[in-house]
């Protein structure tokens, strides 16, 4: 059906976005002082604090076609982005960005020095360190961290509606799409979505802890 | 040299397989969505009350010429909102003038603006019970919560109050007034329980007799329903044809299949 289509292409595209920059700015925080990634934590984490409507209207602001950003896309591609799949996207992978990003510092944070020291001793540069050392060590988080985006991403509903609507075949995602028939008194139509993401919520959070017991495993 | 050592650094191929199916998922969605561009376009956004009959309006255009129209169904004033902030809607049918009164005053001109419409319809009184409701206190005190859509949201709710001011001459309301986001949801408070009655259109319970009695409210209690056409693009053909479409006589069988009153018969 046209509306899983929709919600996991929304949240693939969110979390492809999600992944890359949180790893970045993961090991950025590493190298950091301690003020300045209090302050960074503080805004990364921002997005998990706020009330989701209020995320999707700042994107809604900063993307719409009167502000510089939105005007800039709409002239380079000819077609404005909000309420199209793409603001979709963002507004998903800026809400789950903080549950992507956390696992994957802690993560970071609890490689020996030691294991660094001895690569970069050893004549390997920091880009190859971190690709053949910090990146195999942390797989397990990061592919956790993922997926927990992933989830959240494929529940989102408040920043979606207000940057993007509630449009059936362009925008309308599984919990777009619970609502709306909920709203129309649909019951029954209702009922198989919710039990659609149910099974999608059992088999994410089912992959995520084996996950995490599996690095349990691998840790101890 | 340094590809050998990288990929013996790499997790094993057992890790790889997660990032395979995410690659296959890329891919299927890019297929999908891939088609989309190659017909031309129309995204219009209509009043929630003409989505069943916008449904076949937009079924028969799209058989009868090679082009996709997206439709976009929402209470008026929650859709003129939208395009005040950069819904690329083509077209734009409201269920009254204020959803289009603002945006005019946000700067979204309108590039062609019909405020009369092709299409009218009136307000009705609906209740679950099969008992006849009239507009007696007895009747009334049996109400404790009555369903509207919200009247900043959706001109049908704005019809709603006016009746009920008109109606009540004055009394105060002896039940809950519960707001829904559109004149649907309005009906689906109802059709849930939630409510005793709902003030919605006639053409939203036309099929509905099994579980709703509706009565209908004297249209001098309310202004006038239009429902305004407005163009908002120009630059494609198609939205000139298909607005002359709308006045055709083969959407004119369907109004009336659909329980709507074709503005040509007021003439």
């Amino acid at each position: 059906m046209d509306i899983i289509l929709i919600t996991l292409k929304i949240a693939t595209v969110a979390i492809l976005i999600n992944v890359p920059i949180a790893i970045w700015l993961a090991y950025l925080l590493t190298k950091l002082g301690l003020k300045l990634r209090f302050i960074i934590e503080i805004l990364i984490s921002l997005p998990l604090a706020l009330p989701p409507v209020v995320t999707g209207y700042a994107l809604l602001i900063v993307l719409s076609p009167n502000s510089l950003i939105g005007d800039m896309f709409h002239r380079l591609v000819g077609q404005d982005i909000v309420f199209t799949w793409v603001a979709a996207s963002l507004a998903s992978a800026i809400v789950s960005f903080p549950l992507t990003i956390r696992p994957i510092i802690i993560s970071f944070d609890n490689i020996d020095e030691i294991l660094i020291r001895s690569s970069r001793s050893l004549g390997a540069g920091p880009y190859r360190t971190f690709i053949n050392l910090i990146i195999p060590l942390s797989y397990n988080s990061i592919l956790a961290g993922g997926l927990l985006g992933f989830t959240r991403a494929l529940g989102e509903f408040g920043a979606t509606i207000m940057v993007a609507g509630n449009i059936p075949g362009v925008t309308q995602t599984l919990p777009l799409a619970i609502y709306k028939k909920v709203q129309l008194g649909n019951d029954t139509g209702a009922f198989g979505l919710i039990l659609l993401s149910l099974l999608i919520a059992v088999l994410s959070i089912g992959m995520h802890n084996w996950l995490i017991t599996r690095s349990r495993i691998t840790n101890t | 040299m340094c590809h050998v050592r990288l990929l013996r650094s790499l997790p094993t191929a057992e890790y790889l397989r997660p990032l395979i199916y995410i690659g296959v998922l890329v891919i299927f969605m890019f297929i999908s969505g891939c088609d989309r561009n190659k017909k031309d376009e129309l995204f219009i956004s209509v009043a929630i009350s003409l989505s069943d009959l916008f449904e076949e309006i937009i079924d028969d255009y799209e058989s009868n010429n090679n082009i996709n129209i997206i439709s976009n169904y929402a209470a008026s004033q929650s859709l003129a909102s939208q395009i005040i902030y950069g819904n690329r809607s083509d077209l734009f049918i409201p269920a009254g003038i204020q959803p289009v009164e603002i945006l005019i005053k946000n700067g979204k001109l309108p590039i062609t603006y019909s405020p009369e419409g092709f299409i009218t319809n009136s307000l009705v009184f609906a209740s679950v019970n099969t008992n006849e409701f009239n507009w007696d206190t007895e009747s009334i005190s049996k109400i404790t919560r009555i369903a509207i859509a919200d009247p900043d949201l959706s001109p049908s709710g704005k019809y709603a109050m006016e009746s009920l001011r008109n109606l009540l001459n004055g009394e105060r309301m002896a039940f809950d007034l519960i707001y829904a986001s559109n004149v649907r949801a309005a009906l689906g408070l109802l059709t849930t329980g939630s409510v005793n009655a709902a003030i919605v259109y006639a053409t939203d319970v036309k099929n509905q007799n099994e579980i709703v009695a509706h009565d209908i409210i004297p249209p001098d209690a309310h202004s006038a329903i239009i429902y305004p056409v407005v163009v908002l693009k120009d630059n494609s053909n198609f939205i000139q044809e298909f607005v002359e479409y709308l006045y055709s006589e083969h959407v004119e069988k369907l109004i009336l299949k659909h329980g709507f009153i074709s503005m040509n018969d007021r003439h």
